[in-house]
């Protein structure tokens, strides 16, 4: 897929249509997800096209009774004595709102302090000691995450397990947290983990699918203390060079 | 707390988002049967169905990912299903054959609405079969092979000869048709009363 750069936006919104029905190649949704951050017309189309989708899917209508409330409840929920243990483990409970309402006041606080600063790797070293370190290595990779204007963020992966460095990024807004993602060649978007501290790199995390099977990381803002099903506003996108 | 089946779906996701399981229960008694439909249509297999849409209302139950300015509910948890149920049989190819053959896309725009269908639902598929019905047959073709039988554009153009660039921009065309279509409709009932 060539980058549609012609005058026209008709190109995006045959990338836009076509991501609404899941029909895309990984390459293409990759090339989308960072235009999407910077353009509110397509993402307004999304929005209009995954509605029609939805439509579509309402022609589904096989004489097929689903299954019981009680045989997906006691996947989704569990039995009933299971449920107490559940609900604290959950990330959308009342006390881990709370924690996440406390953290967004002390961002408040700050008062635009991290707006746009270079952050440091948690190893004490600062970014670039961390990026410089995995150069060195032979097996080690760095894929850089840009936005339309900037280099902001760097993948490193090694032996298997990816992190997230922060290079230029402003605290997320109020209510609103960084999700980081894996796009396979072949597959749907794999989220890596959520974050708010543009001043650490994340932890390491697994990859389930290969570095070589991936086509790009991406990073994109979500409602806080939600386990995001695909991103919604990219941010910075980055193409896997190898 | 109220009766949950008289909230609003928004407020059903806010209520599941602090551990109400009547919410739940709730929003799966509304639109599980569509969620299930869609899966299954997608992946002719009830088992792998029903864990499709085990994953989608567990999903809801860890924390969801529903933003409401992005649209209603109803249109989140179908993307989300279509979303989930196309990976998995992308993941299944090459072991099983995929229903969207040409009998499959017959049944699609032949097919009536099921015993099971709220009245809402049951209009609201009435007038989408309609509407893709009014497409010219090559633009609904390229649809239906994505939507219900999850193939990606490359792999479409593939199957039927046609350049890649075509099977995109008759996807873009049957999607803005379809979208015309139905908003019209919408704006018709708004002025004729019930």
């Amino acid at each position: 897929m060539t980058a549609p750069l012609t005058p026209s936006h008709e190109p995006w919104d045959e990338l836009v249509a076509g991501y609404a029905i899941d029909a895309l190649e990984p390459e293409d949704e990759a090339l989308l997800l960072g235009h999407l951050s910077s353009c509110e017309r397509c993402r307004a189309e999304l929005d209009d096209f995954a509605l029609v989708a939805s439509q579509l899917g309402s022609l589904a209508d096989d004489e097929v009774d689903p299954p019981s409330w009680q045989t997906v409840r006691a996947h989704v929920v569990g039995p009933a004595d299971e449920l107490d243990v559940r609900r604290r483990r959950r990330p959308g409970h009342r006390q881990s709102r709370l924690l996440a309402a406390a953290a967004a006041v002390v961002v408040l606080a700050a008062g635009g302090v991290v707006i746009d600063h270079y952050a440091t790797s948690s190893s004490g070293g600062g970014a670039d000691a961390a990026l410089s370190a995995c150069i060195a290595q032979p097996d080690c990779s760095v894929i850089r995450l840009d936005t339309a204007s900037n280099e902001v963020a760097a993948v490193i992966v090694d032996a298997g397990k990816a992190r997230l460095v922060p290079l230029k990024m402003a605290a997320p807004s109020s209510g609103r947290s960084y999700a980081w993602w894996q796009l396979p060649r072949d597959g749907s978007p794999i989220f890596l983990g959520s974050f708010r501290n543009v001043r650490h790199e994340t932890t390491a995390t697994p990859l389930s699918d290969a570095l070589s099977d991936t086509a790009a990381f991406a990073v994109s803002i979500e409602p806080a203390g939600v386990t995001p099903q695909r991103p919604t506003d990219v941010v910075a996108v980055g193409a896997n060079p190898a | 707390m109220s009766d949950a089946s008289l909230r609003e779906d928004a407020q059903l996701v806010a209520d599941i988002a602090v551990g109400d399981e009547a919410a739940l229960e709730a929003l799966y008694q509304r639109y599980g049967g569509a969620c299930y439909r869609l899966s299954r249509r997608i992946l002719d297999d009830a088992q792998l169905a029903e864990d499709v849409v085990q994953q989608v209302f567990l999903a809801l139950w860890q924390g969801g990912g529903y933003d409401r300015s992005r649209g209603a509910v109803s249109t989140w948890l179908m993307s989300i299903t279509h979303h989930k149920a196309v990976d998995v049989l992308r993941r299944e190819a090459g072991r099983r054959k995929r229903l969207a053959d040409e009998q499959g896309l017959v049944e699609i725009e032949a097919a009536g609405p099921g015993p099971a269908d709220v009245a809402w639902t049951r209009l609201r598929a009435d007038r989408t079969r309609a509407a893709l019905r009014g497409l010219p047959p090559e633009q609904r073709e390229v649809l239906l092979l994505a939507y219900y039988g999850g193939y990606t554009q490359r792999e479409i153009a593939d199957m039927t000869g046609l350049p890649l660039g075509t099977v995109k921009s008759r996807t873009l065309m049957a999607m803005q048709r379809l979208r015309t279509r139905l908003r019209d409709e919408v704006d018709d009932d708004n002025g004729t009363p019930p």
